[in-house]
């Protein structure tokens, strides 16, 4: 394991608790990175019940906030599900929602945006989009850089900036994201980023919007379908 | 959801805070030390850790969820006896290996500071009511049950007049009836008919047994207010998502869009309470132009026994007459019947669980719904059909059974002799069919008339008043009774009106045998659930406090009703359940995935356990009763009038289920669904100038409450939408406040006059209208 990789690894935050960085890096260099990973959020067949949120806030150790609706990122807000009207009025209604996260794009704007010249957040060979904190100013340029409504928060108390990681500790030692185990509706698929874009181009041949897809603007690791006659505004998305 | 009522602040109330503060110190930061050094541990070993598939992981308990029915495959990690995390089991066939909201945040229940932990006793002396503190001490469990075997002596004179005792006991049921028969109490009371007691008896009567729907391989799905992915019960949430994901056709009549209605291939809002319109309408449809099933009507039902009967009594019920009641257009019903019943389109079905929109115990028609559902079903052959897909299918478990000594007259037995004191003597196919279930809608008025005869006290389990319908009237009828017993897992309001209170195990703190209830068609299926924590203080299992009390009366009395024939005294013996399938709880345990599972193709029966032995579409024994034997129209109870004059609906959320503070009051749960609201139509909304995120005040006839309004399209303009199970305004609940229970408005639904029609004894949970107005 080279130096860099290792010093990543001591580094890496999974939730601010001392203990369990420890165990991410002991995880991690258990088994080495070998292919990039991404998730399909199938809005098609999202019901909104937030499992997927609760797992990520057991999952990183997040407090939860029984005082507010997730409408935005939080440092213990690293996912949420949104509802959104499509079309209306009544009858004429329907209803989808949007999970929305960190989306590990292709070329992140955070990266980019950072001053640290990728020694803070960066971009993992499998396609994990990260902080290393020892060398993160806390400066806010990736939360201004983001696309996706900011999805990386400062934790003021922590003094770390955190979000997302794709549950690089599960995804590297054969799991699955904790918001994929959990989604009962079979909404939130993960696997490989070429069979994810695979399943996605298939929907897009099937005249679907998507979101994501490798060699357009915005590709990323999560990729979206969602029901069709739906703008990318409505789903939160800049225009293709 | 529009951005004022999204992004609104709100100010951290010192309970909540107090609360949070709590669970920190030795819920969540404990737990996530533990996780972590789990995992460490796993690493350290030098291999790859297994979430799943390596059952001998120290760390790894084999557990089932036990929130709801479906009893999901669930692994348990932990440290130190610690649960720190959930996982679904992957080899749960069902489950798949996932949970839902409910199950995932099971961690924010067990570990929970408002757990009930030790037996408790009131030594206030003032008289019960709401607020009233009832100085609450900790006693042991033995001046527990010596005082609740005295008392219940007492209330009952020794055995002699057992009607003064009633137990109100959710799980448990047949050694809850022995205790009762051991006093000579008729009185076992549940909430059936607040819940789904028109299906189950409907079910009984016309199938022969209580079946549920697989939706494993629908192609055409028909919901009459059915919404499974809207409450996300993880196996029926993962068929019909799947069942649209491969392009199932999804027909949904409901007044409110909820997820399956977003989902749906055509979502028809319908009039509230007019489902049955519709379906009568698509009955005679099918009927007139002899589009059903006729190979399984032929066989397996008793149509042709019946049929100028059935043919004539549907005639009158076109398609034109139901638009009329239902306000969705004739062609649109007909298009409707002709696609559900057409081969082409099948393996069709309408799915049926509990407290449906349009087909549960939610209006005056609904026993009359619940037959017409079993009669549509079965003109397609939607029952019992030869493989278990797309239908409804009966169910397996072990089955295995403790004989007892000496048996107690039996409660069906007892209610003859005696009456009942939720009037089940009243409903001969609620006593004969579902006898250890019961009625809740009126038993509070009849308490407080000693109607058929007075009642000195009550055990309560896992029910508290606002179970009830008008749960301030339950709440005057408790005060009037001598002695009142409380168990659960969390405080409950009934607390203020009890005079002993009992802690209770949760899922995770106890071995059980979960047999997968009603799920598992294909499959015989039993789970090891093993104990994943120890009991944070001294509580206990229902069952035992059954079997504890049931020695205590024996040993008094006499008697042997809880002797095993060997002589010893019953206890919970997994491994006589068990025994059918020759595998002893232990090594059930051993099981590496703790699943025992034998794949048995779904057969359909020859002989059903009904008058006919046949699938009834005409309902002998509700004729031999004196009821319809057909379904037919009846009218909603409740319209809307100048004070009253919108239709109430209540919705369930994924992650909330009943009255319980186990979901309610739980900190995942409320991250994901903080706050309970109010939907309205937008064209009403603007009618009586209310906004997005305004406070209003909704009045029923029994109640009111108040709420912040969320405006939206998705519903019909003559209805409101209010969440189920918000709030709690006992004190020992410290994070699901406020009194904005969607119970506050329901109404206790009236006694017949002469005999009641509802064969089910249904409670109208919805039958309700209700006023609105800014404050």
């Amino acid at each position: 394991m080279d130096i860099r990789r290792r010093e990543f690894l001591k580094d890496l935050s999974l939730g601010g608790v001392g203990a369990a960085v420890l165990a991410g890096a002991r995880i991690a260099e258990a088994v080495q990175p070998v292919v990039e990973y991404g998730v399909l959020v199938d809005t098609r067949r999202c019901v909104n019940c937030k499992a997927c949120q609760i797992a990520c806030k057991m999952w990183n150790g997040n407090e939860p906030d029984p005082t507010t609706f997730k409408r935005k990122f939080s440092p213990s807000t690293f996912t949420y599900v949104s509802e959104c009207k499509f079309t209306g009025p009544f009858p004429n209604v329907r209803y989808h929602t949007a999970k929305r996260q960190c989306m590990h794009c292709e070329q992140p704007a955070c990266v980019e945006a950072c001053p640290q010249a990728g020694k803070a957040i960066h971009k993992e060979p499998d396609g994990v989009v990260v902080i290393n904190h020892e060398n993160c100013i806390r400066c806010g340029s990736c939360t201004q850089a983001c696309s996706f409504g900011g999805a990386v928060s400062l934790d003021e108390k922590a003094h770390l900036m955190k979000k997302c990681t794709l549950c690089v500790d599960r995804i590297r030692n054969g799991m699955t994201p904790a918001c994929v185990d959990t989604c009962p509706a079979g909404a939130l698929q993960f696997g490989t980023l070429e069979e994810v874009n695979t399943k996605a181009k298939e929907a897009k041949r099937q005249g679907y919007p998507v979101h994501g897809l490798k060699g357009e603007r915005w590709a990323s690791s999560w990729l979206y379908v969602w029901p069709k006659g739906v703008e990318n505004r409505a789903m939160f998305f800049p225009k293709a | 959801m529009a951005e004022k009522l999204e992004n609104r602040e709100i100010t951290l109330s010192e309970d909540r805070r107090r609360f949070l503060k709590a669970m920190g110190l030795w819920g969540f930061t404990l737990g996530t030390a533990s996780l972590a050094g789990g995992f460490a541990e796993i690493a350290q070993a030098g291999t790859c850790p297994p979430m799943y598939g390596k059952p001998d992981f120290e760390e790894v308990v084999n557990t089932a969820c036990g929130i709801c029915m479906v009893q999901c495959g669930m692994k348990a990690y932990r440290k130190n006896g610690r649960v720190s995390y959930i996982a679904g089991n992957p080899a749960d066939p069902f489950s798949k290996g996932h949970l839902c909201p409910k199950g995932k945040a099971a961690l924010g229940f067990l570990n929970n500071p408002d757990r009930l932990l030790y037996p408790m006793k009131r030594t206030n002396p003032e008289d019960k009511d709401f607020g009233v503190n009832p100085g609450w001490v900790r006693i042991t469990w033995e001046e527990a049950y010596t005082t609740i075997a005295d008392q219940m002596l007492k209330a009952t004179d020794n055995g002699k007049h057992g009607e003064h005792l009633a137990i109100f006991s959710h799980g448990n049921y047949g050694w809850v009836a022995r205790l009762l028969g051991a006093l000579g109490s008729p009185n076992q009371v549940t909430h059936y008919d607040t819940c789904f007691s028109c299906f189950y008896v409907a079910r009984k009567a016309l199938i022969g047994d209580n079946a549920w729907t697989n939706l494993d391989g629908v192609r055409y799905l028909l919901s009459f207010g059915w919404d499974q992915l809207d409450r996300c019960k993880n196996h029926p949430t993962g068929q019909a998502s799947e069942a649209i994901a491969n392009g199932a056709k999804v027909v949904c009549f409901n007044p409110y869009q909820g997820t399956l209605g977003a989902l749906a291939s055509q979502w028809i809002p319908i009039k509230p309470g007019a489902d049955l319109a519709v379906a009568l309408g698509m009955i005679q449809r099918i009927l007139s132009k002899d589009r059903f099933d006729k190979n399984f009507v032929k066989n397996k039902t008793n149509f042709y026994e019946h049929e100028k009967d059935v043919r004539e009594h549907f005639s009158r019920f076109t398609p034109e007459w139901a638009e009329k009641l239902s306000e969705v257009p004739a062609a649109t019903i007909v298009k409707i019947a002709d696609e559900f019943s057409d081969p082409k389109n099948g393996p069709a079905v309408i799915p049926n669980h509990k407290r449906d929109g349009g087909g549960g115990p939610n209006y005056v028609n609904s026993y009359q719904m619940a037959h017409a559902i079993i009669l549509l079903n079965a003109l397609v052959g939607a029952i019992d059909r030869d493989g278990g897909k797309a239908t409804m299918a009966f169910v397996w478990n072990p089955g295995g059974t403790v004989e007892c000594a000496q048996n107690p007259k039996s409660v069906k037995e007892l209610i003859k002799e005696k009456g009942s004191i939720d009037g089940k003597n009243e409903y001969p196919l609620v006593r004969e069919l579902i006898t250890d279930r019961g009625i809740f809608y009126n038993v509070a008025q009849r308490i407080l008339d000693k109607d058929p005869f007075e009642l000195k006290m009550a055990i309560f389990r896992r029910y508290g008043i606002l179970s009830f319908p008008n749960p301030k009237k339950m709440a005057k009828a408790l005060s009037t009774l001598d002695y009142v017993v409380f168990m659960d897992t969390m405080p409950k309001e009934i607390m203020w009106f009890a005079d002993l209170v009992l802690p209770e195990t949760m899922f995770l703190e106890s071995d059980w045998i979960s047999d997968r209830g009603y799920t598992t068609p294909g499959y015989q299926m039993v789970f090891a659930a093993n104990k994943a924590q120890a009991a944070a203080g001294e509580q206990m299992g229902w069952g035992g406090v059954v079997f504890e009390l049931g020695k205590r009366i024996d040993k008094k009395l006499g008697t042997e009703y809880f002797r095993a024939k060997d002589g010893d005294w019953v206890k919970d013996d997994k491994d006589a359940f068990l025994k059918p399938i020759g595998i002893s709880f232990n090594d059930l345990k051993k099981i590496p995935d703790g699943v025992w599972k034998k794949e048995t193709p779904y057969k359909s029966k020859t002989e059903y356990k009904t008058p006919s032995k046949k699938i009834e579409i005409y309902g002998t024994l509700f004729k031999q009763n004196g009821y319809d034997p057909l379904p037919s129209w009846v009218e909603k109870a409740a319209k809307p009038s100048d004070q009253y004059p919108y239709y109430l609906l209540v919705r369930r959320l994924p992650g909330l289920k009943h009255s319980a503070p186990l979901t309610s009051n739980n900190p995942y749960i409320l991250d994901a669904f903080p706050e309970p609201f109010v939907e309205i139509n937008s064209s009403t909304a603007k009618k009586l100038k209310i906004n997005e995120g305004d406070r209003v005040e909704l009045k029923s006839e029994i109640g009111a409450v108040q709420i912040r309004a969320m405006v939206s399209e998705r519903i019909r303009p003559d209805c409101l939408m209010y969440l189920h199970n918000f709030g709690h305004t006992i004190p020992e609940i410290s994070l699901s406040r406020g009194d904005t229970s969607d119970g506050n408005l329901v109404p206790d639904r009236p006694r017949a006059k002469g005999k009641d029609m509802d064969w089910s004894a249904c409670a109208w949970m919805s039958d309700v209208c209700v006023g609105i107005q800014k404050v």
